[in-house]
């Protein structure tokens, strides 16, 4: 049984004193609307608005001038409240101000910045290792990024990675090829914004995963972020000013070590290069695939 | 369905639609066309919407105008609705002061009065539920109905006999008060928007922030309730005349 809010069982009109009171609301109870009703809904219509029409006799009586009054008096008295609570006397808002102070003992605000430094001091730490967290996971995976890249450049290189003369001098080469990744980003097999940095590979025959040796890949340094902003006009330019963070170690079989500093050149100035290798020449790689 | 005749008893003569509002600012004194002046004429002319926006650009009368237009319909609505006229002064003011603290986010392509009367509702409502709810009076204990489910009214098979007392006098004006104020409040309200403020169904469902298909059925419940209450009050007072 359907029950209304005082727990009393409602009641509904008929179906046809519905359609009909729909028409009327709808209508705005225009005293029109009762001629454009067919004639069998018309008494009907006639009947429910005698009905609500008795509404009009509740007793009410018309406002009058004290009640505008009353109402404007009202905003303003809130308006003059709210007024007073946003404004701020300066020499009682110092007076509070010193109130307040005085209300707060010695041992009180020790406690509280004694506290405070305890908390800092183990918060810290444990931000700044999340966040030295997700930047190494960041390196890991733009590194494995750059070792796709490499195979994906060998493959269609007959098996030859880029590769640049790097040595002592143009005239002593000590390591034949290093590794050069800027091809790598200009034939877009590895996007810019993947820290490709110069490598190193001592061996110029045979295909790069035949290779022994470990291949250096750096992150965050200045030729690096040259690349990144397209400023590099040869790759291997000496990467001064770095700011020994640390670089990442790619080897052969996929496993990431960190070199820990950087190679510090006899002069003072910090390179990443392979250790011993003092010179190296730019744009020395295969330009046309081999397919 | 089982339709059960309704006593309506003697109903006003001719047919009793809500009055349109009258051109607002004269307020309740008659002022001849010569007595106006032309700044009163072009308040008159201005709507609503135009008053509130002037209000915003910081002319107060236009507020007081705004106030002063719907100052007898709202007090209206607000008395049939609380049952009290100082609870209704009460919430008009409230209502007003949050016109003014809430002009600002009005917006201007809608229509002020469904507005107006949307916040007049919601403090009623906060006014009902702060200070407790009304005498609950049954509105059926001395009719007959069915036991199981709703109760049906057909108003064409009511007895209504000719209206022949086209005043209204205290005694019917007593026992409509007795009536509407014994409703539900819900149903008061959706009765009173509906009936005097003539808002659409959209409007009111606007206003009530309730389903449409809810407004149509809480109003086609609150005339029937009306129609029954009205039967049972004239029954229980003795008058078959309504008088």
């Amino acid at each position: 049984m359907n029950m209304n809010r005082s727990g009393e069982t409602p009641f509904e009109l008929s179906g046809d004193d519905q359609r009909v009171l729909d028409a009327l609301v709808e209508s705005g109870f225009d005293p029109q609307i009762l001629e454009r009703m067919p004639a069998s809904d018309r008494p009907r219509g006639e009947r429910l608005v005698h009905l609500l029409g008795l509404l009009r006799d509740y007793p009410v009586e018309d406002g009058d001038e004290t009640l505008i009054h009353a109402t404007l008096a009202g905003i303003d008295r809130y308006e003059s409240a709210r007024a007073q609570r946003m404004s701020i006397d300066p020499a009682e808002s110092r007076d509070l101000q010193a109130k307040r102070f005085r209300r707060l003992p010695l041992p009180s605000v020790i406690s509280v910045a004694a506290t405070i430094l305890i908390g800092a001091s183990i918060i810290l730490p444990i931000l700044h290792n999340l966040r030295q967290e997700q930047l190494d996971m960041k390196r890991l995976n733009n590194l494995r990024y750059v070792t796709h890249a490499v195979d994906s450049y060998a493959s269609d290189y007959d098996g030859t990675i880029p590769t640049a003369r790097a040595g002592l001098s143009q005239m002593v080469t000590a390591v034949a090829d290093a590794i050069n990744l800027t091809p790598l980003v200009e034939q877009q097999y590895c996007r810019i914004n993947q820290p490709p940095a110069r490598g190193y590979q001592p061996s110029s025959t045979g295909p790069w995963y035949q290779s022994n040796m470990v291949l250096f890949l750096g992150d965050r340094n200045p030729i690096m972020d040259a690349i990144r902003q397209r400023r590099l006009d040869s790759p291997l330019l000496i990467s001064l000013g770095h700011d020994r963070a640390r670089h990442n170690i790619l080897t052969q079989d996929g496993a990431i070590l960190w070199l820990d500093q950087p190679q510090i050149r006899p002069d003072s100035t910090r390179l990443w290069r392979p250790r011993g290798v003092l010179w190296l020449a730019d744009d020395i790689y295969p330009r046309q695939p081999s397919r | 369905m089982t339709a059960i005749p309704l006593q309506l008893g003697s109903l006003p003569l001719g047919l009793p639609f809500p009055r349109r509002r009258q051109p607002a600012s004269a307020g309740s004194r008659i002022i001849s066309r010569s007595e106006r002046t032309a700044t009163e004429r072009a308040v008159q002319e201005r709507t609503d919407e135009s008053l509130l926006a002037e209000y915003l650009r910081g002319d107060r009368s236009a507020f007081r105008h705004l106030i002063s237009r719907y100052r007898d319909e709202l007090l209206h609505f607000l008395t049939r609705f609380l049952g009290s006229r100082a609870a209704a002064e009460d919430v008009f003011q409230e209502t007003f002061l949050q016109v003014h603290l809430s002009a600002d986010r009005f917006d201007p392509s809608r229509r002020f009065k469904p507005w107006l009367f949307t916040i007049a509702a919601n403090k009623a409502r906060d006014h009902h539920r702060k200070y407790g709810k009304r005498r609950a009076v049954s509105l059926s204990t001395t009719i007959s109905h069915d036991e199981q489910g709703q109760r049906y009214v057909d108003l064409m098979e009511a007895d209504l006999p000719s209206p022949e007392a086209p005043v209204v006098d205290a005694e019917r004006s007593r026992l409509v008060k007795t009536v509407v104020d014994a409703m539900p409040a819900h149903l008061r309200e959706i009765l009173l928007l509906s009936y005097f403020q003539r808002l659409s169904y959209n409007q009111i469902a606007d206003a009530l922030e309730i389903p449409l298909g809810t407004v149509k059925s809480r109003l086609h419940t609150a005339v029937a309730t009306f129609a029954r209450a009205w039967t049972a009050a004239r029954i229980e007072d003795g008058t078959q005349d309504g008088r």
